[in-house]
């Protein structure tokens, strides 16, 4: 009798159990309340996901408005009915984005591409970041209420945290105006992958730097061949030590192409500078001297080193639409 | 009593079932308390409001963002935004922001939408930009090419005309394109050079700068899988921005500077280029610019499919045409008839053989034939106009459909493409080729060259077309293949056009010149694959192939094969790190080669039977291909390593250089290198400390070889590096107080260095330039040249703010920030007018170094 009722009050209490669980159960259902019982407050507070669209429960596509939760950190059975030892962590849950459970990239980026692989995000497989297993939350903070990396003036530490290099070409002489706040790098990218060349927004060099610079687009009457194949052929865009964003000084940005011209490009030397030049020595003197056989003095000023070097002259270097522009002169 | 037993064994029995049921809520419910899913609507408004002090005028520290003045600069930012309640089941927000109210740079947005539903936008956005605030010019600052009060053409600056190039003093010689050849102090008239300081004084000093103003509207419209989305965004430019035109033409202008070779100390011959050959003037362009983009997209979203259609309008308006600028060299304009030009001319000096010859018979100068000797007091045939021809950017338009498609098959598949096409539009109507009415009116003798037409008619096509596989057929292996089609074909009509230069002359011998619309076709082809070898350890390989094929330029063709392996691995736990290597080889296929001379290649020949010429005139030598077409070689290597050392602790260090070798060139670019080198800490101790500590050193070499035709050949060096260095702090002392500290250096040298100038060599020995050093322009020596110094750019940077809380709904900011730039280029601080080039008006910009400080305080209140 004893060991009946034992076994009825075992069941009774299993029962219990059962009932108790099928309420969590219930609760898991809408993926919020069972993950509110622990996540609403440090370490791990979510409760910031209500102010974001993410946690929109009147749009049917917002995670919220959907499976709440486990939306995009999976199911999360083990997670929640784990009951682990004193000490002893819970199983991750299915989809973890950041800590010592990490899912991979390809897990959690499944998990953003359920509903974002429309629009920008259309090229994302095999794209550059894809395939070297760059995870959207790498860039993306969803538990916040703005998105660092949506922010205009927060989006280029993100990039810079794997493109250092491009922090460097922010302090530059000359550079966009990023570190203003002025342009971002997704004003001429587009991270999350492209049909064209190096991420950008537009389909080539060219028609992303029309994009702000519109009065270099033509076509023009006359075109300079290096400008039409690409921008980049003497600009660096993300800075440089020259002015304009050159990929080297004037006039040799000029000169490494046109290394044929009658300007005499390659013995360009200081003499030629103002500052010696004022100060040649006589005839018969030491190294600079700059004479004629009769032993007049003379100036040996190059205007071709001086402020914009060629384009001091091929001023319309761009392309002229000018009938008289066929050396960019006018 | 055996109910009693049963009910009491199976209380008991529950009871001491329930902490274990209890247990499993208990691990989620820590505190028991019951979760907050009530969460109140957000309450995140903002408005700042305060005063920045500028220590310093500067237009480089505040080039973008419009604080370039000393003195005081008011600082407001605001952000109100508002969203229903998460679960209440409505999706209203809306969002006003506002930043830098203060300065130009200012930006204001709204946006209003039902999520899931419909939103909508409007925004602003300021952008300024200056470049100068020490421009001077001849001009003043009307933007219509008028001088500068005080400076008027026939002389208002005694003794003689402004600007006035110099003659030879009496008893010297002058021939065209060249120095007076007389022993002389300088070989300048005197009394003009006497005239340059109040000519300097008299110059018009400006800011440069323009301004964008920038407004747009954006509303999205969502129907079940459909999205519509309308875009317009309208820019208006304003200001001007520093330019520079050339007045008459090479060969056949002003008395010149050393053009030719000198006798050195030694006895060689040294040849300055620089023959400065025109007269040249800074003057500030005016910028009006109108660009208006319009914008609609349709787009169709399921799990399986995502396609869009967008249609894009860009109108670019330049509001003017062409500018005009008066010549301020020019003493007398020549109306016809026997040239009254009222320098000292040289008696017996030749025109320049290429002015008359060829039978062409020039309208300035057909009065004179080639070769005919000065009159006493005539002037080389030099006129200038009163007024230059100078075209501005032309107006554009462009129409762009974009369809983009993707698609998910079964067997983790997916295909995406992208089609896209447009058309760019330009019929802006032409500037007169000189506003010198001989000029205007070319004779019949030009042929259809001399009838200009009204405008180019231009029309540019782009197309594009990408195509995506990408595939898991198994769990560790991905695949992708892709080609791409790049297209932009110029369709403008490419006819003759006379060849005018600079409102002065008809040069090259009176060679028409021929408008080349280019054509860049680029097809690409790629293959992936990456394979996890190891739980954490994904190998790369890829292959691309591409072409890329052109129209009118020196290579028809290029093909490259770029081999690329890469392995991402997390190495260790707490380590993850990524190395690859690119090898690409380019090849170049010139296009059919006329010989001109032994050495010179006209590679043009396939048209040159339509242009009747060049179009620049200047046939490439043998050997000579851009590097941008050339054959080339590259090796590139790029890795990454980050070591989460300890919680908290990020050590990281990226780099990549790329070596490019152009083995075909014998000039032009025949290496060049790029370095990045990256190492960076990131330490966070706990939640109120962060710290930061980056390096960078970037690389860009070039190594050059030049070919003057006959002249030796000289090798040149370019090298850019920079080195930066940046920390930065953030901590909270104190709940309510927040310190940031970044200080940030930077420092860019530009190295040059000309080569092989002390070798002596002497090309044309036969010529005796000893004996006729103004002839022997080919028989030349480099010798005893000083390389260019370095330029030089050093940035330090340092910012202090701090804020402090004074309760939940106010806290007060101040800021301290300094910042000094030293720059080194002798590209700046010239003077602006000089006898050390008195044909050339410069733009007299001062060196852009600054030290700058900045104090501001600002008031925010939240609600």
């Amino acid at each position: 009798m004893i060991l009946r009722n034992l076994v009825i009050g075992l069941l009774s209490g299993f029962a219990i159990m059962l009932l108790s669980n099928s309420g969590q159960a219930a609760e898991a259902s809408d993926g919020v309340t069972v993950c509110l019982k622990c996540h609403d407050r440090a370490p791990i507070d979510a409760t910031a996901i209500f102010k974001t669209p993410h946690g929109v429960k009147g749009d049917s596509r917002s995670p919220m408005g959907q499976g709440g939760c486990t939306s995009c950190h999976g199911d999360s059975q083990a997670h929640y009915q784990s009951t682990p030892a004193q000490g002893q962590k819970r199983v991750a849950p299915t989809v973890v984005f950041k800590g010592p459970a990490t899912s991979s990239p390809e897990a959690r980026n499944k998990m953003c591409l359920e509903c974002h692989e429309n629009g920008l995000r259309m090229d994302w497989a095999g794209s550059q970041h894809e395939s070297n297993q760059v995870a959207c939350n790498n860039c993306h903070t969803v538990h916040v209420q703005k998105d660092p990396v949506l922010v205009k003036s927060t989006q280029p530490e993100k990039c810079y945290t794997c493109h250092a290099a491009r922090r460097a070409d922010s302090f530059k002489f000359s550079h966009h105006p990023i570190n203003e706040g002025k342009v971002v790098c997704a004003d001429c990218h587009n991270p999350h992958g492209t049909g064209g060349e190096k991420l950008l927004k537009e389909v080539n060099v060219n028609e992303t730097c029309y994009l702000c610079h519109a009065e270099k687009r033509g076509p023009f009457l006359w075109e300079h061949e290096a400008v039409r194949d690409s921008c980049l052929n003497c600009h660096t865009p993300h800075g440089s030590n020259e002015a304009r964003l050159l990929k080297t000084h004037l006039p040799f940005v000029c000169t490494n192409c046109h290394s044929d011209d009658t300007h005499k490009g390659g013995s360009w030397n200081a003499n030629m500078l103002p500052g010696n030049a004022t100060t040649l020595p006589a005839v018969g003197t030491a190294t600079g001297a700059v004479a004629n056989n009769t032993g007049a003095v003379i100036s040996a000023l190059s205007p071709r080193l001086l402020d914009r070097g060629c384009v001091n002259c091929h001023s319309q270097i761009h392309g002229s639409n000018s009938p008289a522009g066929n050396y960019f002169n006018r | 009593m055996t109910i009693r037993y049963t009910l009491r064994a199976a209380l008991l029995a529950s009871t001491c079932m329930l902490p274990l049921a209890v247990a499993q809520a208990d691990d989620f419910d820590v505190g028991s308390a019951a979760p907050a899913q009530k969460a109140a609507p957000s309450l995140d408004n903002s408005v700042e409001a305060g005063s920045l002090y500028t220590s310093k005028r500067s237009f480089k520290f505040g080039q973008y963002s419009g604080d370039t003045k000393n003195g005081g600069t008011g600082i407001g930012d605001f952000l109100v935004r508002g969203r229903d309640a998460w679960d209440s089941g409505t999706t209203t927000y809306w969002e006003l922001t506002g930043d830098n109210l203060g300065l130009n740079s200012r930006s204001a947005s709204f946006k209003y939408g039902e999520q899931g539903k419909w939103s909508a936008k409007i925004w602003y956005d300021g952008v300024p930009y200056w470049q100068s605030n020490s421009f001077h010019t001849v001009f003043d600052t009307t933007g219509k090419g008028t001088l500068a009060g005080g400076l008027t053409r026939g002389g208002t600056v005694a003794p003689v005309t402004p600007l006035n190039y110099p003659t030879c003093p009496a008893g010297t010689t002058s021939t065209v394109s060249q120095i007076c050849s007389v022993a002389q102090a300088t070989p300048a008239n005197a009394a003009n050079e006497a005239n340059w300081p109040s000519i300097a004084g008299q110059l018009s000093v400006q800011d440069v700068k323009t301004q964008r103003d920038r407004v747009g509207g954006d509303f999205n419209y969502i129907w079940g899988n459909w999205s519509v989305n309308g875009n317009l965004t309208h820019e208006h430019k304003e200001g001007t921005k520093e330019n520079s035109m050339v007045f008459a033409s090479t060969s056949v202008s002003y008395p010149n500077i050393a053009s030719t070779a000198v006798k050195m100390a030694n006895g060689s011959y040294n040849y300055f280029p620089g023959g400065l050959t025109t007269s040249m003037m800074y003057f500030p362009e005016p910028v009006n610019y109108d660009n208006d983009r319009y914008q609609a997209k349709a787009a169709y979203t399921t799990k399986k499919l995502q396609a869009s259609v967008t249609y894009t309008f860009t109108k670019f308006t330049d509001n003017n045409n062409n500018f005009a600028a008066q010549d301020p060299f020019q003493t007398i304009q020549w109306g016809g008839g026997a040239p009254a030009n009222s320098g000292a001319g040289s008696a017996g000096a030749l025109y320049a053989a290429g002015l008359s010859g060829a039978g062409i018979v020039s309208p300035l100068w057909n009065s004179i034939s080639g070769g005919a000797a000065l009159a006493a007091g005539q002037v080389a045939p030099s006129y200038i106009p009163l007024t230059a021809a100078y075209s501005l950017p032309p107006s554009t338009s462009s129409h762009q459909v974009k369809a983009q498609a993707a698609y998910n098959m079964d067997w983790n598949t997916r295909v995406a493409g992208t089609f896209q096409y447009g058309v760019n539009y330009q019929d802006d109507a032409f500037n007169p080729v000189s506003n010198t009415a001989a000029i205007q009116s070319l004779p019949a003798s030009w042929g259809s060259a001399a009838t200009l037409g009204n405008s180019l008619a231009g029309i540019a096509e782009n197309w594009f077309g990408n195509l995506t596989v990408t595939s898991r057929p198994m769990p560790k292996l991905n695949v992708k293949a892709a080609v791409t089609i790049d297209d932009r074909d110029n369709l403008t009509p490419s006819r003759q056009y006379a060849n005018v230069v600079t409102d002065g002359t008809l040069t090259d011998g009176g060679a028409v010149a021929q408008n080349l619309p280019y054509r860049f076709l680029k097809e690409k082809a790629v293959l992936e694959a990456g394979y996890m070898i190891l739980p954490e350890t994904k190998i790369t390989v890829s292959d691309t192939y591409s072409i890329k094929d052109s129209k009118y330029l020196s290579v028809s063709r290029n093909t490259e094969n770029a081999a690329t392996a890469r392995v991402n691995s997390t190495l260790l736990t707490d380590v993850t790190g990524s190395l690859g290597y690119t090898y690409s080889n380019r090849t170049a296929r010139l296009q059919n080669c006329t010989w001109i001379s032994a050495t010179t290649c006209g590679y043009v020949a396939p048209w040159q039977a339509l242009s009747g010429g060049l179009q620049n005139g200047h046939p490439d030598p043998s050997g000579f291909v851009p590097y941008s077409q050339s054959a080339r070689n590259r090796h590139e290597i790029k890795e990454s390593i980050d070591w989460a050392a300890r919680p908290g602790l990020d050590l990281e260090l990226t780099g990549s250089v790329a070596a490019d070798y152009y083995p075909s060139n014998t000039y032009g670019v025949k290496n060049s290198t790029q370095w990045e080198i990256n190492p960076n800490i990131s330490y966070a101790p706990n939640a109120k400390a962060n710290y930061n500590l980056f390096y960078s050193y970037t690389e860009m070499y070039q190594g050059a070889a030049f070919n003057q035709p006959g002249n030796p050949v000289f090798t040149t060096k370019t090298t850019d590096t920079s080195h930066t260095v940046g920390a930065s702090a953030n901590w909270k002392p104190m709940d309510k107080l927040k310190i940031s500290a970044v200080y940030n250096f930077s420092y860019g040298d530009t190295a040059i260095l000309t080569q092989d100038m002390n070798n002596g060599i002497v090309l044309n020995p036969a010529n005796n330039c000893a004996a006729t050093p103004l002839s022997c322009s080919n028989n030349l020596t480099f010798d005893n040249m000083t390389p260019l110094p370095d330029t030089k750019n050093t940035l330090n940077s340092f910012r202090l703010s701090g804020e402090y809380q004074f309760n939940d709904a106010m806290s007060v900011w101040t800021g301290y920030t300094f910042q000094k730039l030293n720059s080194s280029d002798w590209t700046y601080s010239q003077a602006a007018v000089s006898p050390l080039y008195y044909n050339f008006v410069l733009n007299g910009d001062n060196n852009p170094s600054y030290t700058v400080h900045t104090v501001g305080a600002a008031l925010r209140v939240k609600w």
